[in-house]
């Protein structure tokens, strides 16, 4: 359906800021960042194509990885940006509030017209 | 340790997962794979019934739909079957005709046999390791055919040393590990998906 392959495109595109976003306030580990887009509906179909997104931003430099040991269990992989992750991010944000404000004016309906 | 049913349902989705992302780099590979491990062990630690581990990883997703994804995220191509792999094939089945040749030409002393075997091994099996469809597995399958074939051949030889005609019987005897080696690299193709390399 064409609907789901637009919606699949904009899920691909804006996921990785999601990602990023998810990682501002500190680092986190996968299944937490995981756990924060699932709560959103439609953002995540299968959660396992955030590993290989992680693998790619850690790839451009834009998040970096370090284990900790945790209390039950194998040490654990934990995840933070880097300052250019961080920038990529600041630069997105406005961006992406002008573009969904403009697409916002032309496709909702505006009421009592 | 004995297996249970979900370290089996595990094993099988790790394997497809591999072979799915066959086609990225191989440090990526193994980057995404463990972090799939760690998903997937961490979840087990509370929750490791049949039906959890098979709910757990329908969430994870199917392996193709990830593969495609991934290689989306890298910009790599899907790779198929191409003139590597077909090249790969047809110089596994002439090894013996690469083998016996320099014999042949230079008489059967061991600069010909040493000829053989170094041209042997450097067309076969340098264009099979070079190519990134089959797995590590099907190209050591491979290699030890061609180096028992190859051994075969050279200890037949020289039996026969000395005899102008070497017999119809030890000919095909020696042929059929060659054989064997590409009809194996042939089935796990078409298993691996070696749909023509421009169709992605």
């Amino acid at each position: 359906m064409k609907e789901d392959a637009l919606a699949g495109q904009l899920r691909r595109g804006t996921l990785e800021y999601c990602v990023l976003a998810i990682l501002r306030d500190g680092e986190q580990y996968a299944l937490d960042v995981l756990r924060q887009l699932g709560a959103v509906e439609g953002l995540v179909t299968s959660e396992g194509t955030i590993y290989p997104l992680l693998s790619r931003l850690r790839r451009d430099g834009l998040v970096e990885t370090t284990w900790h040991e945790s209390p039950a269990g194998p040490p654990r992989r934990y995840h933070r940006l880097t300052p250019a992750g961080r920038q990529k991010l600041d630069d997105f944000v406005p961006q992406w509030i002008r573009f969904r404000d403009a697409i916002d004016t032309v496709i909702v309906p505006k009421e009592g017209t | 340790m004995k297996k249970t049913t979900a370290d089996r349902l595990v094993g099988q989705y790790l394997r497809r997962l591999r072979i799915e992302l066959r086609d990225l780099p191989a440090d990526r590979r193994r980057e995404i794979v463990s972090q799939f491990q760690e998903h997937i062990a961490e979840n087990r630690l509370e929750n490791d019934r049949e039906e959890d581990v098979r709910a757990m990883l329908d969430r994870l997703g199917d392996p193709a739909v990830l593969g495609a994804e991934a290689r989306d995220r890298f910009g790599v191509r899907r790779r198929g079957r191409g003139p590597l792999e077909l090249t790969a094939l047809v110089f596994i089945l002439l090894a013996p005709v690469f083998l016996v040749g320099p014999a042949m030409v230079l008489g059967e002393g061991s600069d010909g046999l040493v000829a053989g075997v170094v041209l042997t091994f450097a067309l076969a099996l340098t264009l099979l390791w070079l190519s990134r469809l089959w797995l590590t597995t099907d190209k050591l399958t491979a290699t030890a055919l061609v180096s028992a074939g190859s051994a075969l051949f050279l200890v037949l030889m020289r039996l026969h040393d000395g005899e102008a005609a070497i017999s119809g019987l030890v000919v095909l005897l020696g042929l059929t590990p060659f054989v064997a080696a590409v009809v194996h690299l042939t089935v796990r193709m078409r298993r691996l998906g070696g749909a023509p390399a421009l169709t992605v």
